[in-house]
């Protein structure tokens, strides 16, 4: 479905249901109640469900930020403040607490920010309790018609509010759309597939973390103002843990990230209870029931797992004919890399760098330079340092010590990883390491935008993110693929497509972890002719690979490292050829039959 | 400050059902990565058992018994047919916590459906009180702090002088490599759940008798228990035993000298700025990999 129709979609559903509970007369008193339900309900799950599907963290605590919307409307209507200001005063309030508590998330696992989401909940009953000037107490409070200064409606009747509920679901819900098919949505399944590649590519998990966060508890509090106005009275026991844990079940049905999931799981929370009254407990074993039942047979929730169906159903889930790669040439992939990389100017420096993991000497006093526009191949055994080296110059190891580790004239240890992305130092994974959730076309845009201030700090014309990922798929070979998941695709692929990620950052050093490993002929074909045409574009390369055939055949200088130590530096046939490089690659004994084997 | 002695010995009492809690849910966790939500209601399913089993004359030691192994059992069919279907992963790791929210709710429901609504008191074990360094304590909480640091001093000789329970440290360190060694995961992971559930359902039954049986019996404890397994580590066991007793005492210093009403809000507090802190926890190993 196009965005524009599922956003029509969205909003003719709204105001179908705002006519269905607005006109006089049409419907009864109780289900113009359960509609209101559904639609606060709907808005809460929809803040949950989001949250849990673009970034991965789940919370219990959502309540919270409901009942802060509620008792801030029940507070400022007292006063005769405008429906319009309330609610900007409750999203701004909520988010503001949303993205603190989201610039935590990052620091526990999803399990632990559950559990303190959960107590947050509990936290905000007791405080709901005992705040009894502001909240009733235990006793609750009501809360006077809304005022909506732009309609100039003086006093909202209840049928009214429940319009105003329902609007407010349906900005909820067209709101996040707009976010999670947009570039905030894609950088934040980026950082949920991939937490480390993503800080490579510039991204900084924790902020994302934290706007998501931030968001999803803004939007919760609008269910706040909608419970407030449509029921006309606050009972504490509407926003404890329970009601967070049945915002739990709800996402969980109906399916986390889906938003008609999320009205639908909104209206399952709402209808059996009331479907139930008169039998206590029914609503709770159907809750938990379907909640286990659920995750034990349907894994992703009802609509998305339906959907999935449908698809395959239809024909279009199909991907077994997804084409060839296009055949590419250095030359075009010259051109492409001339279009988006900024000219190297600046040298690699590495001097004297040592990392010791306890009394392991990984890295010993090594050092090397990889000139503006080089390529420099890194070669050794297995222990030899050089991952490690990489992730040094990553961000993602420290350094025990080092001289220096420069490029140009910045200091990369100073920086975190996301910060060596924006300074040019760009690079690519053994496995590729590509963002589950992202089409490669959504990957090479976001990385794009990411990229797009070192393109015009290099001088390259103006093109936008779309633009960029449109060149990097034509010209790598990608057209057939640009549209699937890295999971649905063969493994040379996705390392070809991990070139291309780098290529949209603007880096002007690119390191290639091991780009040859585990490929096969054709797919070493592809990976050499794209570093060909790096090498013609004139980027600045350090490449690290066992294929020490292949980097020979790539690199100006070729640098060997045992052990974590450096072992010689030199042309490729000097490296080829020398005596400790055979000697460590074959061992002593070896070294005159290797010889004769090598030259010939 | 006088009366801190008795706060402190109310709150090595109370502490001491967070501590069992806690430990139980610590054991589970390392032996399946699972946060296992339900045991708090695992635990007072094994109560209201044992409460029919009272009413139809068991001795109370008896039925203190039967509470234990019926959780114990329940807990090992949990991990069989909820909990392993979903596969190992760091990916299932939530949603097994969610599946068992679920379980929680179902034992729920289901013990209104089977014992009604309405509380059920027990007879303690021991009526009237005792003086415990000039504090007035009822019999029933001295002997169920006895109890759980008698079952917590069994879990540590367990763990350390028994073939399963070093088996079961193994594992804990590393799945893979006990498997290598020929340690069956199946079986650790029966032992684990069994015994967590059992040590939780020794808290929920001394809780009852303090109270009533009631299927709401466990909720506060177990958000308790929670925070103390923050604060001693998800991993450790000392930790989980320590952090609970920590818990039950902070709690009763925090409702006497700063706000009786704001207790759960203190304790949250606490939490969060341990976690700040630390986030592995006080004893807690840091994990190899962000779960």
């Amino acid at each position: 479905m196009s965005p524009l129709l599922r956003r029509l979609l969205i909003l003719a559903v709204g105001i179908g249901a705002g006519a269905i509970a607005g006109i006089p007369g049409l419907i009864g008193g109780y289900p113009q109640f359960v509609m209101a339900s559904v639609a606060f309900f709907s808005i809460v799950v929809l803040a949950v469900s989001m949250v849990a599907g673009l970034t991965g963290i789940w919370s219990l605590g959502h309540m919270a930020f409901v009942a802060l919307g509620a008792y801030l409307a029940a507070n400022l209507s007292a006063l005769g403040v405008p429906v319009e200001v309330i609610a900007v005063s409750a999203f701004a309030v909520s988010a503001a607490i949303g993205f603190v508590l989201g610039l935590s998330a990052g620091r526990f696992s999803v399990l632990y920010f559950g559990l303190l989401t959960m107590a947050l909940s509990l936290a905000a009953s007791e405080v709901i309790g005992h705040w009894s000037d502001y909240t009733g107490g235990d006793e609750g409070m009501p809360v006077a018609p809304a005022r909506i200064f732009l309609l100039g409606i003086g006093s909202l009747g209840l049928q009214g509010a429940v319009v105003l509920t329902i609007s407010l679901a349906t900005f909820a819900f067209l709101l996040a759309d707009i976010v999670a098919h947009g570039s905030l949505g894609r950088k934040w399944l980026a950082v949920k597939s991939q937490r480390v590649a993503s800080t490579a590519i510039g991204l900084k998990p924790q902020l994302e973390n934290a706007k998501a966060f931030s968001l999803s508890a803004g939007i919760a509090s609008l269910a706040g103002l909608g419970i407030a106005y449509s029921i006309s009275y606050l009972d504490p026991v509407g926003f404890d843990l329970h009601v967070g844990v049945q915002l739990l079940v709800a996402t969980v049905v109906g399916g986390a990230g889906s938003l008609l999931g999320a009205l639908l799981g909104a209206a399952f929370i709402v209808v059996v209870p009331e479907m139930a009254r008169s039998v206590p407990s029914v609503s709770m074993f159907v809750f938990g029931l379907s909640t286990v039942l659920i995750l034990l047979f349907l894994r992703k929730g009802i609509v998305p797992t339906v959907s999935a169906w449908l698809a395959r159903l239809l024909g279009r889930g199909q991907r077994n004919s997804v084409g060839e790669a296009h055949a590419f040439k250095a030359d075009a992939v010259a051109d492409l890399v001339r279009q988006l990389l900024p000219a190297a100017t600046d040298a690699l420096e590495v001097k004297d760098l040592s990392v010791h993991f306890g009394g392991v000497r990984a890295l010993d006093g090594v050092g090397l330079s990889v000139p503006a526009g080089k390529a420099v191949g890194l070669i050794g055994p297995n222990g030899a340092g050089k991952t490690t080296l990489l992730n040094v110059l990553s961000g993602f190891y420290q350094a025990t010590r080092a001289d220096a580790v420069t490029l140009g004239d910045t200091d990369l240890t100073t920086l975190p990883t996301h910060g060596r992305a924006a300074a040019g130092f760009g690079r690519t994974f053994q496995h590729a390491e590509l963002f589950g959730e992202l089409t490669l076309r959504d990957m090479f845009e976001t990385t794009a935008e990411l990229g797009a201030a070192r393109r015009k700090a290099g001088g390259l014309p103006a093109a936008s993110a779309a633009e960029v990922a449109q060149r990097i798929i034509d010209g790598l070979g990608l057209s057939a693929y640009a549209d699937l998941l890295p999971g649905e695709l063969p493994f040379g692929i996705q390392k070809v497509a991990d070139v291309g990620r780098v290529l949209a950052t603007g880096a002007s050093v690119i390191a290639l972890d091991e780009p040859f490993a585990g490929l096969d002929a054709a797919e070493r074909t592809a990976i050499r002719t794209i570093l060909q045409g790096m090498r013609q574009a004139g980027v600045s390369i350090l490449i690290i690979d066992h294929a020490v055939q292949e980097v020979m055949d790539i690199s100006d200088r070729v640098v060997a490292f045992e052990f974590g130590r450096l072992l010689v530096e030199g042309l490729p046939e000097e490296v080829r050829h020398h005596p400790e490089v055979l000697r460590a690659y074959f061992g002593t004994s070896e070294v005159s039959a290797v010889k004769k084997v090598v030259a010939a | 400050m006088h009366d801190l002695l008795p706060v402190i010995a109310a709150g090595i009492v109370s502490g001491s059902a967070y501590a069992l809690l806690a430990l139980g849910i610590v054991i589970i966790f390392r032996s399946t990565d699972t946060v296992n939500f339900a045991i708090g209601d695992t635990a007072t399913l094994g109560v209201f058992v044992s409460v029919t089993a009272m009413q139809a004359g068991a001795p109370v030691a008896v039925a203190l018994l039967i509470a234990i192994t019926f959780a114990g059992f329940f807990g090992v069919a949990t991990e069989r047919l909820l909990v392993r279907p979903l596969g190992p992963g760091h990916k299932s790791l939530f949603i097994a916590l969610v599946v068992t929210i679920g379980l929680g709710l179902l034992i729920h429901a289901a013990i209104g459906a089977i014992w009604g609504h309405r509380p059920i008191t027990i007879a303690p074990m021991v009526p009237g009180t005792v003086s415990v360094f000039g504090v007035a304590l009822t019999w029933n909480k001295v002997i169920a702090t006895a109890i759980a640091i008698v079952a917590m001093v069994f879990v540590a000789w367990f763990f350390r002088f028994t073939t399963v329970g070093v088996a079961m440290r193994a594992s804990a360190e590393d799945h893979f490599a006990a498997r290598v060694v020929g340690i069956n995961p199946g079986r650790i992971a029966a032992f684990a759940w069994a015994l967590g559930c059992g040590l939780a359902a020794i808290a929920a039954f001394f809780l009852a008798m303090e109270t009533s049986a009631n299927a709401n019996l466990t909720i506060s404890a177990l958000f308790r228990a929670f925070a103390g397994v923050f604060l001693g580590g998800l991993t450790s066991m000392p930790g989980a035993a320590v952090g609970g007793f920590a818990i039950g005492i902070l709690d009763n210093i925090a409702g006497r000298y700063l706000s009786a009403n704001y207790r759960d809000t203190i304790v949250f507090a606490v939490i969060v700025a341990v976690l700040f802190i630390k986030p592995a926890g006080f004893l807690g190993a840091g994990r190899k990999e962000r779960v």
